[in-house]
């Protein structure tokens, strides 16, 4: 269970341009479910997923992983936790032009030490369950959109996470894509991967893989239930 | 004020120092009044942020501390020849009033920057921040020091004018000298060195101890205080006589110069490790039974105790291979 206790986050605290993207907000998301956070642009959905993911820190309230705070973890367990609990699949997917996709989807284990030839074999089976081993030595720049978004989730799962996190992940997605993105997801979700996604995309948050719908607003939580 | 490289140095980087350290105590009195891991208020999650970009500033600036001991005695040792009757670096702490209070502040903040650093470095390893009031009350009872040597230093280097004739090594150390400098000298060598020796052994036997049994942690902490005091004054004492191999020699500030191989830094080097990491050992066995650190604090304090022995032992190796392999003899001193 990760469990969010009076949540607020403010931008620029103290300067005139100081904003509050989330007021307050509670919540407890199961593991092993699809939870899918709804709402319109400005909503908090990105802010509430980055301090999920512990890719950021609330300026009040505590979150919990299965019961252990993690909010005031200092920055080295919290990269630790980030990185053996948590897969994250950018709405730009953030690959990194220049190099390889196989060396994007290694890029995330590297601090893990583990042995070279061990991990390529490793990122080329997740690039191989998307059908992209012929597309390992490409450049990223050279990849298209549904390719890149692929390799995107190759990377995220590269470290073997038990929580999936995408932000607007068909964003960018024409409708077969996405379909093709929530196909995907569900096959993770079955292998039992805890999966959160933040979209107002009705393809995702009325599709079968969510189990869970929050609807967000103004930085709050207006109402959460099972998904019909 | 002499524009010397080394001074101006000491000078701004000793300014920088007490800034830092006074701004990080006024952030730890904060900290000890209102730090509640259990809330998630916006002031204790503010004070997580900060305590670590804090934290993290204050230890860069406190190992600048632990060096600037040794740029300091080098500075006066270097500068020496520019006062009329200055030999090492004696002469240019006698110069005017706070020469020595400079030293003394040097030294006492050195081991409590050194101290400070292992308690943060032990603080650094547990997940709930479990030493955070233990440091910053250390670091408050530092600060006073820390600002007191920036003040006296100032004072001294303001105050150093090339025209004043001040005294040699000779004149102070010696046992018709007034002071605690002379009283050491007048010390017969043979019960200093019986108490060298066996404060030594009975150093050694603790931190064995504590290494193999994980027993004695206290006793460890106070030993080694004991040996860095006992060490200075057989220095003075009987050990500067070996290097220098003369009798009435007792400078403990010519070892460091080219003649004598610079042999006074390594043998002060290994003096001041010992002591911080011995203390260090006393100092972290209150919070062994912390639960975050539970598990990690035995290790970190043997491998301190270890640091401790290993660099009392090397220093007591130099010292008796001196004294062992010299022609020279104290017979009748």
């Amino acid at each position: 269970m990760i469990s969010a206790r009076d949540i607020s986050k403010v931008f620029n605290a103290g300067r005139p341009s100081e904003f509050t993207a989330l007021h307050g907000v509670s919540l407890d998301i199961r593991l092993h479910e699809t939870t899918v956070l709804k709402g319109p642009s400005g909503s908090g959905k990105t802010t509430l997923l980055a301090l999920l993911g512990c890719m950021s820190r609330p300026t009040t309230g505590r979150i919990f992983l299965n019961d252990r705070e993690i909010t005031s973890l200092p920055e080295r367990f919290l990269t630790e936790i980030r990185r053996s609990t948590f897969g994250f699949v950018f709405q730009q997917f953030n690959l990194i032009k220049g190099i390889s996709a196989l060396e994007n989807v290694m890029a995330p284990a590297y601090p893990t030490g583990e042995k070279f030839s061990l991990l390529r074999r490793r990122a080329l089976a997740a690039l191989e369950m998307f059908n992209l081993e012929k597309r390992a030595d490409a450049k990223v720049e050279w990849l298209s959109g549904g390719e890149a978004q692929r390799v995107a989730i190759a990377r995220a799962l590269i470290n073997n996470p038990t929580v999936i996190i995408a932000d607007e992940p068909t964003a960018h997605l024409d409708t077969r894509l996405a379909h093709e993105f929530i196909g995907i997801m569900a096959d993770l979700k079955a292998k039992g991967s805890t999966i959160i996604l933040a979209s107002h995309d009705p393809i995702v948050y009325d599709s079968e893989l969510a189990d869970r719908v929050v609807e967000m607003r103004d930085g709050q939580v207006v109402s959460q239930g099972i998904s019909a | 004020m002499m524009l010397h490289p080394s001074i101006l140095a000491l000078f701004f980087s000793s300014l920088l120092i007490s800034l830092m350290t006074l701004y990080a105590a006024c952030y730890g009195i904060l900290i000890l009044r209102r730090w509640d891991i259990a809330s998630g208020s916006e002031l204790q999650l503010s004070l997580e942020r900060r305590t670590y970009l804090i934290s993290t500033i204050i230890s860069y600036f406190l190992v600048f501390q632990l060096v600037s001991l040794f740029l300091f005695i080098q500075t006066a040792d270097s500068i020496c020849h520019l006062f009329v009757g200055a030999m090492c670096a004696v002469g240019t702490l006698t110069v005017n009033g706070f020469g020595y209070p400079t030293l003394l502040l040097k030294v006492v903040t050195f081991i409590l920057a050194g101290l400070w650093l292992i308690l943060n470095h032990a603080d650094n390893l547990g997940y709930d921040y479990p030493l955070i009031r233990a440091k910053y009350l250390l670091l408050l009872v530092a600060a006073p020091f820390v600002l007191a040597e920036s003040v006296v230093q100032g004072s001294f280097f303001l105050k150093l004018t090339p025209d004043i004739i001040t005294s040699c090594c000779g004149a102070l150390f010696s046992q018709s000298a007034r002071g605690i400098a002379s009283e050491i000298v007048a010390v017969p060598s043979n019960p200093m060195q019986i108490a060298f020796y066996g404060c030594m052994l009975v150093t050694f036997a603790a931190g064995a101890r504590f290494w193999l049994q994980r027993k004695g942690a206290y006793l460890v902490g106070i030993l080694s205080g004991i040996s860095f005091a006992v060490s200075i004054a057989a220095i003075i004492s009987f050990i500067s006589l070996y290097f220098y191999e003369m009798p009435s020699h007792h400078c403990p500030f010519c070892i460091l110069q080219k003649e004598y191989g610079y042999v006074g830094y390594p043998l002060y080097a290994l003096l001041l490790a010992g002591t911080v990491t011995g203390v260090g050992v006393g100092l972290l066995q209150p919070y062994r039974k912390k639960k975050s650190l539970q598990e990690i604090l035995p290790g970190v304090q043997r491998k301190l105790a270890a640091v401790s022995v290993l660099s009392y032992l090397l220093f007591t190796v130099i010292v008796t291979w001196k004294i062992v392999f010299t022609s020279f003899t104290l017979e009748g001193y």
